[in-house]
């Protein structure tokens, strides 16, 4: 989870990574061109990616980008 | 007991770039610990050609040459597709500003310092900052320890944005 002035992303990575067939986070990662670390990273809210990389996995789940990431507390 | 299969479990959760640095953070510390236990800061330029002074240097290099390698096989992929992203480079790029400022703030000390040391012998301001007052090779000496700790410092930074989050 990560928190910039008050602003808190969450992620469903994992849940969504074992809702598509218990992919592997290197699966994951080959399928979207990151490292399998990466992947790892933003499981535990050590690094909110990119949005391209947002895009990139929400195409791979294959639902919004709201589906796997969620912003909560204050908002502009 | 040495548990080779967790050291194998912990590097393979580590990406390349975070391998290097550990090996990099190791070995520049031996000889940062070496160098300034062994090398005066007040060098002479006798002292260069001095035995004990082929002897630092050896060693120094012989650690920079082994560390050269170990890091070679250590960035060996892993069997990963992707060997390099996004975050790596954002991570190298905020160590490298990390190491930039300390390298900057090191340096003003080192001005600092010497503007102190004149201040202290009322030597002459006519020519500017005199360099020869922490002695002949002083200030390349000390240039050369900042380099040293700003490396230290830049892959030890690297380690931290994988560790703690960037």
């Amino acid at each position: 989870m990560s928190s910039v002035s008050g602003l808190k992303i969450t992620n469903q990575v994992k849940r969504l990574r074992f809702l598509n067939g218990e992919l592997t986070q290197a699966q994951l990662a080959d399928k979207i061109g990151v490292t399998r670390q990466t992947i790892h990273a933003i499981e535990t809210g050590k690094y909110q990616p990119s949005l391209e990389v947002a895009f990139k996995l929400s195409n791979a789940f294959g639902v919004t980008i709201e589906d796997v990431f969620e912003v909560t507390g204050e908002t502009v | 007991m040495f548990n080779m299969s967790g050291m194998k479990a912990i590097l393979h959760d580590m990406t390349q770039q975070e391998r290097v640095a550990w090996v990099t953070v190791a070995i520049t510390s031996l000889v940062a610990v070496y160098y300034c236990m062994n090398v005066p800061i007040s060098l002479t330029p006798d002292d260069l050609y001095s035995r004990s002074m082929r002897q630092v240097v050896s060693i120094c290099l012989a650690l920079a040459i082994g560390m050269e390698i170990l890091s070679h096989f250590l960035s060996r992929s892993n069997g990963d597709k992707t060997e390099e992203d996004e975050r790596d480079i954002q991570i190298r790029e905020k160590a490298t500003t990390v190491a930039h400022n300390s390298m900057i703030g090191f340096a003003v000390l080192l001005i600092v310092q010497i503007v102190f040391l004149q201040g202290i012998t009322r030597a002459s301001w006519g020519a500017g900052l005199d360099l020869s007052l922490l002695g002949e090779l002083g200030v390349a000496n000390l240039l050369l320890r900042i380099l040293i700790l700003t490396s230290i410092i830049q892959h030890l930074a690297i380690i931290i944005y994988y560790r703690r989050g960037v």
